[in-house]
């Protein structure tokens, strides 16, 4: 195991529940942190490889649903399932609303949850993928000139090189040089290519 | 002063009783020459007020004539005229005590002495008294006289013009003397009226019918207002308020009624029924009515309509029911809740834990280390649940600490008076075999009116389906060999003999939304004060939980 394999972690209150969940899921070969309440995982600094969190639903002076509630709110976006004792139905579906993967009533059998940590797992890699895709979408999209910048939006918006220069009051020469530069610039396959980008980054096709 | 002793002389005037003479011993001197009297006469009508102070002339020679003192008054006051008399004076005789004997005869004559005396014709005496004056010897009698005065011609108008005011006054007497006869007369009549002002205003029935023919005689307005019949209709078809007793109740009132006729006792709450159809609740008390010779010949009484209360009766006895319904599933709701909690962390422990070994032991090479750890943490954690299990009995034991002396079945009469409303709504006849000399038992009440709530509601969960035969609940209680046996019987669709020996399984329930602990929690209460409960297929159909409670060594 390394550092960049994924991490569940699981926060209940109940220390048996909680270790035999531990070894349940090093026993699958994943890396697995354990914490007894809320307060103690959000002191920990998590590192940046796809994780989930298993939570209880009831934790001592605190609702699990309140926890999801707050972790959104705190920009923090962690798949989770829920595992309860006592769970009722408008709890579960109050909880699946929010954005949880599942929820587990106890006792469960160890497939549902493991299947449960591997659907997690998927959906934060997909979420941290683009994620990252938009960080060097963004990152790109620094590098372009101030010019470059002008003629992106027009160009996604559809103009032709000659409303372009129209439009900004330059040569069609000097629009076509942006238009390569831009393109190679932001990595783009082709146009359409950029327009999906572009619409990724928030760069409205129709600004004029 | 006067001395106290001083004699009062007071007289009434015969024909005129509001007329009044007071005379009154002025001075008390040395000799009864001297003597010096005050004569008043006082009239309430008249208004007439006279002084006559005068000294008694030379004392009495001979009894036979006295020593009459007359004084003319005639002409100061005419305001002494009473009737068509007018009082001209006092007559006094004062004589002494040795010739008081001889004086009636004096006294009697006094008219006509006068009248010799006087030279006045037509005197007569108007009232009369006698005193004894102690201190001197005397005896002293006094009259007023009076006489017709003599009318000149021109005085008739001013007569009859007094004859008038005079009419007038008698009239006013008269009018006086009618308002006081009729006060007279209410107070005489006044039981009789103060009955009838109560009979026709107070809100109860006031009843009376006959001890022998049971037929009424008597009833007041209130009959109308409480039962929608006329008075008339009673009392044309006298046996007709039969019929207006509810027909579930008439029997047994009708009964009681006829043992009254005996016993002279009567006191009921029973149904009547309105023409309209609408019930009410009253409740009717009735007391004997002997002749001279003490035999019961009647029956009186009062009913009074109690609708409103028994509503009210019903309403409390309905949220008594809810309240004991509540508490019940809220304890065993909570009871169930906190099992299943604690049962729940111990298991999930233990499934994840076994999971997690057979994983270890899949790998290749297996992970002997870690399946042995998960391995102690399934003994681990299915000690603790055991141990949760262990937790959950003592406090089912530990809920029962008080035992005290209990009467069976008064315990049972509050646990039908709880589910009252639950047997009308479920169409259930309950019925109870209470044994009188029950020997009291040991246990806590309000336990034991759980365990009986819970049986007796099952039995109407049981019989809840039932239809084509009646749906009857009997509770039962006899003497045992060492304590008392109660048995609770319903007419239900029975229990299946393959689920018989589980029902008293914690969590096993036939019920859709039952959590399955009644039984099991109500037969922990019953061993808990060392009895046993036990189920049974009743014949031909049903259930029969029965079980026994020791005395507990108590006698």
């Amino acid at each position: 195991m390394s550092e960049l394999d994924p991490i569940v972690f699981v926060i209940d209150d109940e220390s048996s529940v909680r270790d035999a969940l531990g070894s349940l899921i090093r026993s699958v070969g994943l890396r697995c942190e354990l914490f007894g309440s809320a307060q103690e995982f959000l002191q920990k600094r998590r590192s940046e490889v796809p994780s989930c969190l298993i939570l209880d639903v009831r934790l001592h002076g605190r609702n699990g649903l309140d926890f999801q509630r707050e972790l959104a709110e705190k920009n923090i976006h962690i798949p989770i399932i829920f595992i309860t004792a006592h769970g009722d139905i408008p709890m579960s579906v109050r909880a699946m609303k929010a954005g949880a993967v599942e929820f587990l009533t106890k006792p469960f059998r160890d497939q549902d949850l493991l299947d449960a940590i591997q659907l997690a797992l998927e959906r934060d890699r997909a979420t941290r993928r683009q994620e990252s895709e938009l960080a060097s979408l963004h990152q790109r999209l620094e590098s372009l000139t101030p010019r470059e910048r002008e003629v992106l939006p027009l160009l996604v918006s559809g103009l032709l090189n000659k409303q372009i220069a129209g439009e900004i009051g330059i040569s069609i020469a000097a629009v076509k040089v942006h238009r390569s530069q831009l393109i190679r610039k932001m990595g783009a396959n082709s146009l359409a290519d950029l327009v999906r980008m572009a619409e990724k980054l928030g760069i409205p096709g129709n600004a004029i | 002063m006067y001395p106290s002793s001083a004699p009062r002389l007071k007289f009434a005037l015969p024909r005129h009783s509001t007329l009044q003479g007071v005379c009154e011993v002025l001075s008390l001197p040395d000799s009864p020459r001297d003597l010096c009297l005050d004569f008043r006469l006082r009239s309430s009508r008249l208004g007439l007020r006279s002084s006559v102070a005068f000294a008694s002339s030379p004392l009495p020679q001979s009894p036979s004539h006295g020593n009459a003192v007359l004084r003319e008054e005639t002409k100061r006051t005419p305001s002494r005229t009473i009737g068509n008399s007018l009082v001209i004076g006092v007559a006094i005789f004062v004589m002494p005590h040795s010739a008081v004997a001889s004086a009636s005869s004096t006294l009697s004559a006094t008219p006509a002495v006068l009248s010799h005396a006087l030279s006045v014709p037509a005197l007569g005496i108007l009232g009369m008294g006698a005193a004894t004056l102690t201190v001197m010897g005397l005896a002293v009698f006094l009259c007023a006289v009076s006489r017709r005065p003599a009318a000149p011609a021109e005085d008739l108008e001013r007569r009859v013009a007094e004859r008038t005011r005079e009419l007038t006054a008698i009239n006013e007497e008269l009018r006086n003397q009618i308002v006081e006869l009729q006060r007279a007369g209410e107070a005489l009549r006044d039981p009789e009226e103060k009955f009838h002002q109560l009979a026709n205003n107070i809100q109860e029935i006031f009843w009376m019918v006959d001890a022998v023919t049971k037929q009424a005689i008597y009833v007041n307005p209130a009959f109308e207002h409480i039962t929608g019949r006329t008075i008339e209709s009673l009392l044309d078809a006298p046996l007709s308020y039969r019929e207006i007793i509810h027909p579930d109740d008439r029997l047994h009132v009708l009964r009681t009624l006829d043992e009254a006729a005996s016993t002279g006792i009567f006191d009921e709450e029973f149904r009547i029924v309105r023409p309209d159809g609408t019930i009410r609740w009253v409740s009717a008390q009735g007391f004997p009515i002997r002749d001279g010779q003490g035999r019961l010949y009647r029956l009186a009484g009062v009913v009074q309509d109690i609708t409103q209360r028994k509503w009210a009766e019903q309403d409390l006895r309905e949220s008594h029911a809810e309240l004991a319904r509540v508490a019940r599933t809220a304890t065993m709701g909570e009871v169930a809740a906190s099992i299943s909690h604690e049962i729940r962390q111990p298991l999930t422990a233990i499934v994840a834990a076994g999971s997690a070994t057979l994983h270890w032991l899949a790998r290749q090479p297996p992970n002997l280390v870690e399946a042995r750890e998960a391995v102690s943490k399934v003994i681990r954690d299915a000690n603790h649940a055991s141990a949760v299990i262990e937790r959950i009995r003592d406090l089912l034991k530990g809920s029962s600490p008080q035992l005290k002396p209990l009467d069976v079945n008064e315990v049972i009469r509050e646990v039908l008076v709880l589910v009252a409303n639950d047997l009308v709504k479920g169409g259930v006849a309950a019925r109870t075999a209470l044994a009188a000399d029950l020997p009291v038992v040991l246990g806590d009440r309000v336990l034991l009116q759980h365990v009986l709530l819970n049986l007796t509601m099952n039995a109407l969960d049981a019989m809840s389906m039932v239809t084509g035969r009646p749906r009857e609940l009997l509770i039962q209680s006899t003497k045992d060999s060492d304590g008392v046996l109660i048995q609770v019987q319903d007419s239900g669709k029975g229990i299946d003999s393959e689920q018989l020996p589980r029902i008293f399984e914690p969590f096993f329930t036939t019920k859709a939304e039952g959590i399955g602990l009644g039984l099991s929690i109500s037969r922990s209460i019953i061993e808990a004060f060392g009895g046993r409960l036990w189920a049974a297929s009743a014949s031909p159909h049903g259930a029969v939980f029965q079980f026994t409670l020791p005395t507990g060594g108590i006698s």
